[in-house]
Formats: C-alpha cells, sequence, structure tokens
C-alpha cells in the first residue's frame, strides 16, 4: 500500500525534476528528498543502535551535518535567486549564467561530499547487522 | 500533421516515463494519474502562454517545439533521479561498498544533471530568442512562475523536516 506521503514525494519528483533538481540541489539533495530525510535516518538509528555511547556519536554528528547543511541550503537558494533573476531578462546572454552555474555546481559538490562523508562516519560507529536495520526498507 | 504526430508521441513518452518513475522511485502500483497530470500541467501551462501570446504562426510552432522539448528533458532527468536513487539504495543496503564507488555514482549523476542544466538553460535562450520583448513579458513570466512553484514546492513536504 501507497501512503500519502510516498505518493506525494512521487508527484513532487516529476515537477522537480526539472527545476528545483537541476538549479538548487544536487544527489545529495536528491537522496535526502526521495531516499531518506535527516529526520527519518536519526529515527532508525535511536531504534537500531543501542548502545548510548555510539548512538548518541552518531546523532551529534548528524545534528553538525545538518546545520552546515542548512546554512548551505541558504547559499544555493540565494544563488538560484540570482539565476533565475537574470534569466528572466531577455537581453541576458547564456555566458551571463555561467558564473552563476559555476557557484551552483561547487556548492552542490560540497554538499555531495559532506553527505557521503556523514554516511561513512555513521557506518563506521554501527556493526554491519545495525547497518542492514538501519538502511532496510519498508515493505511497499 | 507532424506536430500532431509528434504531440501523440510525446503523450505516449509522458505516460511511459511518468509510469516507470512512480514505480522506480514511489513504489506505487503504476496508478498515479496525478504524476501525468503534473508534468502535463506544466507543459500545458506554458504552451498556453505561447499560443496565447505568439501570433506568428511559424515562430509559435517553433517555440512550441521548445516546450515540447523542455518537457521532454524533464521526464529524462527525473527518471534519471530515479535511477540514481535505486543505484544508491542498492550499494547503500552493502555494509562493505568501498567508498571509491559512491564517489562514481555521485559523480555519473553530477554530471548528468549538469548536461541537462545546460540543455535547459540553452532552450531557455532559443525560446527567448524567437520572442518579442512584448511576448517574453508574458512568457518567461511563466517560465519562472513554474520554476518558483517547483522551488517551493521541494522543501518541508517532502523532506519530512
Amino acid at each position: 500500500m501507497t501512503t500519502p506521503r510516498r505518493r506525494q514525494r512521487g508527484q513532487v519528483l516529476i515537477l522537480l525534476g526539472l527545476w528545483w533538481l537541476l538549479f538548487g540541489g544536487g544527489a545529495a539533495s536528491a537522496l535526502v528528498v526521495y531516499d531518506r530525510s535527516e529526520s527519518e535516518t536519526k529515527k532508525m538509528i535511536e531504534r537500531v543502535v543501542r548502545d548510548e555511547r555510539r548512538k548518541d556519536a552518531i546523532l551529534t554528528d548528524i545534528d553538525r551535518w545538518e546545520s552546515r547543511q542548512e546554512q548551505r541550503d541558504k547559499e544555493v537558494a540565494a544563488q538560484r535567486e540570482q539565476l533565475l533573476k537574470i534569466l528572466r531578462r531577455k537581453d541576458t546572454r547564456r555566458s551571463q549564467t555561467e558564473p552563476l552555474t559555476a557557484r551552483l555546481d561547487a556548492t552542490l559538490l560540497e554538499m555531495d561530499q559532506s553527505f557521503l562523508n556523514l554516511r561513512f562516519r555513521i557506518k563506521e560507529r554501527v556493526t554491519s547487522a545495525e547497518w542492514a536495520e538501519i538502511v532496510a526498507r519498508p515493505n511497499p | 500533421m507532424h506536430m500532431g504526430g509528434r504531440r501523440i508521441g510525446f503523450a505516449a513518452l509522458i505516460t511511459s516515463l511518468a509510469c516507470a518513475l512512480t514505480l522506480t522511485v514511489a513504489g506505487c502500483g503504476g496508478k498515479e494519474p496525478t504524476a501525468h497530470q503534473t508534468i502535463e500541467r506544466y507543459g500545458q501551462e506554458l504552451r498556453d502562454e505561447v499560443v496565447t501570446h505568439v501570433p506568428d504562426g511559424e515562430r509559435r510552432a517553433r517555440m512550441l517545439m521548445i516546450v515540447d522539448e523542455l518537457a521532454a528533458l524533464q521526464l529524462r532527468f527525473s527518471q534519471q533521479t530515479a535511477d540514481f536513487v535505486a543505484s544508491y539504495r542498492k550499494l547503500n543496503a552493502e555494509y562493505d561498498t568501498p567508498q571509491a564507488t559512491f564517489d562514481q555514482l555521485f559523480s555519473d549523476y553530477g554530471t548528468k544533471r549538469i548536461k541537462a542544466r545546460n540543455e535547459v538553460l540553452d532552450l531557455h535562450f532559443e525560446l527567448a530568442s524567437l520572442a518579442t520583448a512584448g511576448e517574453w513579458e508574458a512568457i518567461g513570466k511563466k517560465e519562472m512562475e513554474l520554476y518558483e512553484e517547483a522551488s517551493e514546492a521541494r522543501p518541508g513536504a517532502a523532506s519530512g523536516k
């Protein structure tokens, strides 16, 4: 059975595929939205990891990552807004978009690397059995 | 005649890709008319602006083709995103997948995103160059409205934050 939220994700993905992901999201953004959000990951960690010390360390890592991502999200939103503003004008030349898209791409690349680093930091703190539980997907 | 055939082919492409996408990412049972409607609406709204504001038949036909190409590009990129998410899930499920494998997956997806984004920009500039200043006032405004609508639709609801 499909939950309303899952349905919503499917619908949103199609609309966002072009505009939001192309201009304001990289691989990490796609995964946070379409695979698993940070809040869902935290819930899984809290449920699966019984050792309090390891659990706290992982949750702290996620919190730090979240606050850095929030900052980068703001940067991306500002960069995207600038891009959309110049695209609105008919006299804008293609070359004028290049510095903006280059900055966006650099920020998105940083976000992707940070996402993967977090993934590996979490994995290093859990056993393979815990990992299997954390990444398990609910039956559709 | 040519445009009609193109339209039928495009509608079929939308239907098949929308179903593939919702099946892959949303895990739906293949009955997601709203997904199809969503992408149809995007193309239709822009198409309506072109039809309403561009009186010249030849330019209008070229601009409508660009709108169709933009929508087809959206579908292609959406499918690439669905494939990327599916590949990530597969690799992520394996405890021992090396970081280099993820790096490659992310890099490949990034390359596809940048390619698609550049194609969108090319089409955007082609569309703008075909319009007169007066026509662009309405068409450009609609295009940006669709961008902004999509950007605003993204955070809270979808990420569950």
